[in-house]
């Protein structure tokens, strides 16, 4: 210890007597009653008990202290205080002296207080703020509130994350009435209907695991003002050319025991509502659903890489209906249903060129579809959720009544496609948690079933080599006939060990499915070669074990986990048509870990390896050949196809605030072993037959990535700069010949952000990608693709703003591969009544179509799109 | 297994640190002006002050709570989310009335740095005005600090030469202190003797060790671009450019309204 540290600067001397008095100085040493020096001891003098301290000094290390005062009284009150001692109090004369104080422990306490009203902001883990503080006069929908909220994102596409954490559940008035579909409350209901919004940290909504599972995700609560709330949005928008519009009503009840919301909205202006019954549910490793499969389609043409409302020919109408009524505490029914129907309209032309070792293939196709969307969805959900009990039970349905139509212009010949692809699927999850003594048992049960009969017409019929002797035909059928039904079940027992829980998990799970596929030629001529028919069944049972770790130290310099599943896994495949089934049983152990280091303040590393086990799918173990498109005509005649995959990481990152310089660069690396390559053979009018063939292959990936960015403040100018080299190397097999297919691809990525004054902010950002592609050393195709955007937005005054912005996008192996964008944005509020008016002019310049261009493993496409013409739109809307 | 590795991991990178005790805890009320030029923004919370023989620790609530997450010993406890957004204020104050000095720690996102001060920022003029808070007879004194003149009201009979955030040195806890704008303004809300001492002890020795200055302009990086600070870092967004430009602007715009810090100079 230094002792000259020790003098305090606290010997402070205080004069308000008048002046001409005498100076007086009090100077002394403190001592505990072990003699032992006393530092940091208060001392205090004033002229009695009652009145003010005149002066006061801090005994220094060597418990010694010294304070000068100016008084005109005879006596002096000196006070020597010291925590855990008694104080001193002594009555000395006012005039210079030296004086030795001992104190003498005390236990007596402190006095203590608590004023009673202090308001806590957060109780448990539940922050609560309220609407009125946070809400703008531009504010309409509760949306508009919860993005304002501390560590609350929501992202384009409705859905709320909390401290970077998708929300677990989204409540109104503690009723979870829209499960993860909650962007149609969260869009429509009025803030004004609102008092406040809670957001539940760490929130674990089964009550019986509250204790046990700790929960890292955040759930949010709308609180409303009345008991009984009618609220609801309006929007009307139309517009030109060709005449536009845009409705949406959302109506929706909330009373204590029963909540409803309803919803129609329609548009034609490219706008995808189909996002308002989006579901943010998290599905917490199921492994099996009922989405759609598609099993055959008509030729699409790519879309662009920009906004839906740029490109997206629709007519939409999409209804939803949902009701949640509580029956008794802790239960509640509730159905979610939603029907959606859509027209879309898709006009473009590709220009496909195919490289094979031997030659090349060109393809010209001018492609126009019309699609029509029939979906209905609906939920049926029971759940109790009680403190020793949890039951939950949801009955899901999946219907879709789909059909395209193709129209393909080619050089010398028109194509006609026609396809029918409706689908069901229906399933039951059911999870049951019960507590047991001090342990808890868990019990899940996921089934399911889906169906579908899809159908596809190609006029006049493709492959005539091998359906008409090489003679044309008028038409070919192709018919699927496709079941699926799984059962997973699985139990787990969780245990508290001290500070730890040990939560083991054991499981089965058995998936059926059957695929049955027959081609017809003109007339309902039955293609009888079993080459072209499936009449496959295929089982995939497993059994598995699960468990996971994680640490983080306790000053957060390390961080790891390590997750070691281990799964045994079995797959039969039949076909009644063919002899020989396929069969393979595997036990597969998949560790992975991670870590990461924190080196200095501004420095981190971090690694991770893992090994991944994939099998083979339905989709790729089918027999008979399949024409799944009008110029693809696949099947799979190999075993079930097994892939190892080992994948490393590594990475550095420097970030320093003080400069304000942020660098990042890692480099991964994956390698994969496959039993299977898969040979294609390339005929001349583009027409691809696919085949499987056993024969073992690798993978091989290398990626680097490095970024930059730096922040000048006096610009208050960020600049940006990505870029990042991937390599990779497989076998192929095209036309019979085996092939080194190698890829390579570049990409270069800046942008400039800048601020140039309160009222008007400037963006660039510029994209340039170079992608090689080649068969063993020999390259045969380079594209380069750019893409450059500026954003101006000018915030006119506090209810306006004005947007305006400018965009580029080229490609090297085009001519005419320059496309020019430019948009006008608009908004104004009323305050009075309170509305938004909305205008915008799309496509300025008139661009009516996109043309892009990229390459694939063996081929290059380049493809326009028809866009949207130039249109103006005025969109009003207003929340109640 | 798993104990006996988290045992090994706890030993190989747990720094051991010297463990600070507390057996005293004060909280003050802060109602505070965020927009110097709206007298309506007032906004309040609350700090407490954890007192022990020869150091003290001040942080918001939201700050403790969070700190004291982090510190406890079951790892799964640890990997809770941050607490920092719930609080305006994420620094802690350590005052070292040995070494003469406090330390203001800040983790800002996710960079911890920290500075160093002299102790004594406040030549504090005594006054004799005396009045009655809480049931404390208390005392006046008055000063200036970093571009802000104070006038607080200290307890003797509580001997703590301690008070709310970096206000120190007088002879007597400190109760109630404000500036003359009254912007700043903390009000003493609780006093009490914790049962069993506690220890608020935090490590930071991880801390990079930056001039205040330097600290305070993370801090305002921060604060003007959040979003920025958080891709720099690596987290993505998965908005439209539209929609961050937007989300960017309504920060910008609250962080304007945030103009009011209660240094005003150093």
């Amino acid at each position: 210890m230094n002792s000259s540290k020790h003098i305090y600067p606290f010997l402070i001397l205080l004069f308000f007597s008048l002046a001409g008095y005498s100076q007086t100085q009090i100077s002394g040493q403190t001592f505990n009653d072990q003699k032992e020096k006393l530092s940091g001891a208060t001392v205090m003098v004033s002229k009695d008990s009652v009145s003010s301290i005149l002066a006061y000094a801090i005994s220094d290390a060597n418990g010694k202290f010294k304070l000068v005062l100016k008084n005109e009284s005879d006596s002096l009150l000196l006070k020597v205080s010291y925590l855990g001692f008694e104080t001193f109090k002594k009555t000395i004369q006012n005039k210079s002296q030296t004086l030795e104080v001992i104190l003498s422990p005390s236990s007596e306490s402190l006095k203590e207080v608590l004023v009673k009203s202090e308001i806590l902001q957060q109780r448990g883990d539940t922050l609560s703020f309220s609407v009125a503080a946070f809400k703008d006069k531009n504010d309409r929908v509760i949306a508009d509130i919860l993005k304002k909220l501390p560590g609350i994102d929501i992202r384009p596409n409705g859905q709320i994350f909390y401290k970077n954490e998708p929300i677990q559940k989204y409540y109104i008035e503690g009723l979870d009435l829209l499960g993860g579909r909650y962007n149609l409350a969260n869009n429509n209901l009025s803030a004004n209907s609102v008092s406040r919004v809670e957001i539940l940290e760490n929130h674990q909504p089964v009550k019986v695991l509250d204790s046990l599972e700790f929960s890292e995700r955040a759930s949010i609560n709308i609180k409303l003002k009345k008991d009984v709330t009618v609220s609801g949005t309006m929007t009307a928008g139309l517009g030109a050319l060709p005449l536009l519009w845009e409705t949406n009503v959302t109506p929706m009840i909330f009373t204590k025991s029963r909540q409803a919301i309803v919803s129609y909205q329609s548009n034609n202006t490219g706008r995808d509502v189909s996002g308002d019954i989006r579901n943010f549910s998290i599905n917490s490793g199921e492994n099996f659903d009922i989405d759609k499969t598609d099993w055959l389609s008509v030729q699409n043409v790519s879309q662009p890489p920009f906004s839906a409302e740029r490109w997206l020919d629709n007519n939409v109408h999409l209804a939803s209906a949902n009701i949640l009524q509580r029956i008794k505490e802790d239960l509640d029914l509730k159905l979610n249903i939603s029907y959606l129907n859509d027209y879309q309209q898709q006009d473009g032309s590709t220009q496909t060129r195919y490289f094979t070792p031997t030659d090349t293939i060109d393809l010209i196709e001018n492609t126009n579809n019309d699609i029509f969307v029939n979906k209905l969805e609906g939920e049926l959900t029971l759940e109790n959720n009680a403190d020793k009990n949890y039951l939950k039970n949801q009955l899901e349905f999946n219907g879709f009544w789909n059909a395209n139509r193709g129209l393909i212009d080619r050089s010398n010949s028109q194509i006609k496609q026609q396809l029918d692809n409706p689908f069901f699927g229906i399933k039951n999850d059911l999870r049951l948690l019960k507590t047991v003594g001090k342990q808890l048992i868990t019990f899940n049960s996921n089934n399911g079933f889906t169906e579908t009969n899809q159908d596809l017409r190609v006029q006049p019929g493709p492959f005539e080599a091998i359906f008409n002797d090489g003679n044309s035909y008028e038409e070919i059928q192709q018919m699927v006939s496709s079941r699926k039904m799984y059962t997973h079940n699985s139990a787990g027992i969780t245990k508290a060990l001290g500070k730890f829980t040990i939560s083991p998990k054991f499981g089965f799970s058995f998936q059926n499915q059957q695929l049955d596929t027959d081609i017809f030629l003109e007339n309902g001529e039955e293609v009888l070669d079993i080459d072209f028919k499936n009449r496959t069944e295929f089982v995939e049972s497993s059994v598995y074990f699960k468990n996971a770790f994680s640490f983080k130290s306790k000053d957060e310099t390390w961080n790891l986990s390590l997750s070691t599943p281990l799964q045994f896994k079995s797959f039969r495949l039949e076909d009644e048509n063919f002899e020989e089934a396929r069969e393979l049983d595997r036990l597969v152990f998949e560790p992975y870990f991670y870590a990461k280091k924190k080196l200095s303040a501004f420095w981190d590393a971090q690694a991770s390896a893992g090994l991944v086990y994939d099998f083979g799918e339905l989709q790729q173990l089918y027999y008979g050949f399949l024409l799944n498109g009008y110029r693809n005509l696949n099947r799979y005649n190999a075993p079930i196809s097994e892939e190892t995959r080992q994948n490393y990481n590594g990475g550095l990152s420097y970030r320093n605030p003080l400069k304000q310089l942020f660098l990042n660069a890692s480099y991964s690396y994956s390698y994969t072993e496959k039993n299977l390559l898969y040979s294609s053979s390339i005929g001349e009018n583009g027409t691809t037959l696919l085949e499987a063939v056993a024969r073992d292959n690798s993978f091989d990936t290398h990626k680097f990535s490095a970024d930059g960015s730096k922040y000048f403040r006096k610009l208050k100018t960020t600049f940006k700069l990505n870029t990042s080299y991937n390599l990779s190397k497989q076998q192929q097999l095209l036309n019979n010949t085996l092939t080194e297919l190698n890829t390579r691809s570049f990409t270069l990525r800046g942008s400039v952000d800048a601020e140039l004054s309160n009222w008007l902010n400037a963006n660039y950002s510029g994209t340039v990608v170079t992608y090689t592609s080649g068969f063993g050393e020999r390259d045969f195709q380079k594209i380069e693709t750019q893409q450059h955007t500026v954003d101006l937005y000018f915030y006119l005054k506090e209810n306006q703003y004005l947007n305006v912005s400018g965009e580029y996008y080229g490609n090297s192996l085009s001519e005419n591969g320059n496309n020019y964008f430019m948009n006008l944005g608009y908004q104004f509020t009323f305050q009075k009544p309170k509305m938004d008016l909305n205008i915008s002019w799309r496509n300025i310049l008139n661009t009516d179509e996109f043309i892009n261009a990229y390459n694939n493993q063996y081929y290059y496409v380049q493809s326009s799109y028809r866009l949207r013409p130039s249109q103006l739109l005025a969109t009003l809307r207003f929340s109640f | 297994m798993r104990k006996l590795i988290l045992v090994l991991l706890l030993f190989s990178l747990g720094n051991l640190q010297a463990q600070n005790s507390y057996s005293y805890k004060a909280s003050y009320r802060l109602e505070y002006q965020v927009d110097s030029t709206d007298r309506n923004s007032i906004k309040s919370e609350t700090g407490v002050l954890y007192l022990g023989e020869g150091h003290s620790r001040y942080s918001s609530l939201g700050q403790a709570v969070k700190d004291s997450l982090e510190n406890m010993i079951d790892p799964v406890m640890m990997r809770m989310d941050e607490y920092n957004q719930m609080t305006d204020f994420k620094y802690t104050i350590f005052k070292d009335y040995q070494d003469n000095e406090l330390i203001l720690a800040e983790k800002i996102f996710q960079y911890e740095l920290k500075y160093t001060q002299d102790l004594k920022i406040i030549d504090w003029e005594i006054q004799p005005e005396n009045k009655e808070i809480l049931g404390f007879s208390v005392q006046k004194a008055t000063g200036s600090f970093a571009g802000r003149n104070y006038v607080a009201w200290f307890a003797p009979e509580l001997p703590f030469l301690d008070g709310p955030y970096k206000f120190s040195g007088l002879p007597g806890l400190i109760v109630e202190i404000s500036d003359l704008k009254n912007q700043y303004h903390f009000r003493l809300t609780g006093f009490q003797e914790l049962k069993t001492p506690v220890n608020k002890s935090l490590n930071f020795d991880n801390y990079k060790t930056v001039s205040q200055q330097e600290l305070d302009q993370v801090r305002d990086d921060y604060n003007r671009d959040p979003i920025g600070t958080m891709q720099k870092a690596g987290i993505k967004f998965g908005w439209s450019e539209e929609d961050e430009a937007r989300q960017k602007k309504e920060l910008t715009s609250k962080y304007k309204k945030r103009n009011n810090p209660i240094e005003l100079q150093q």
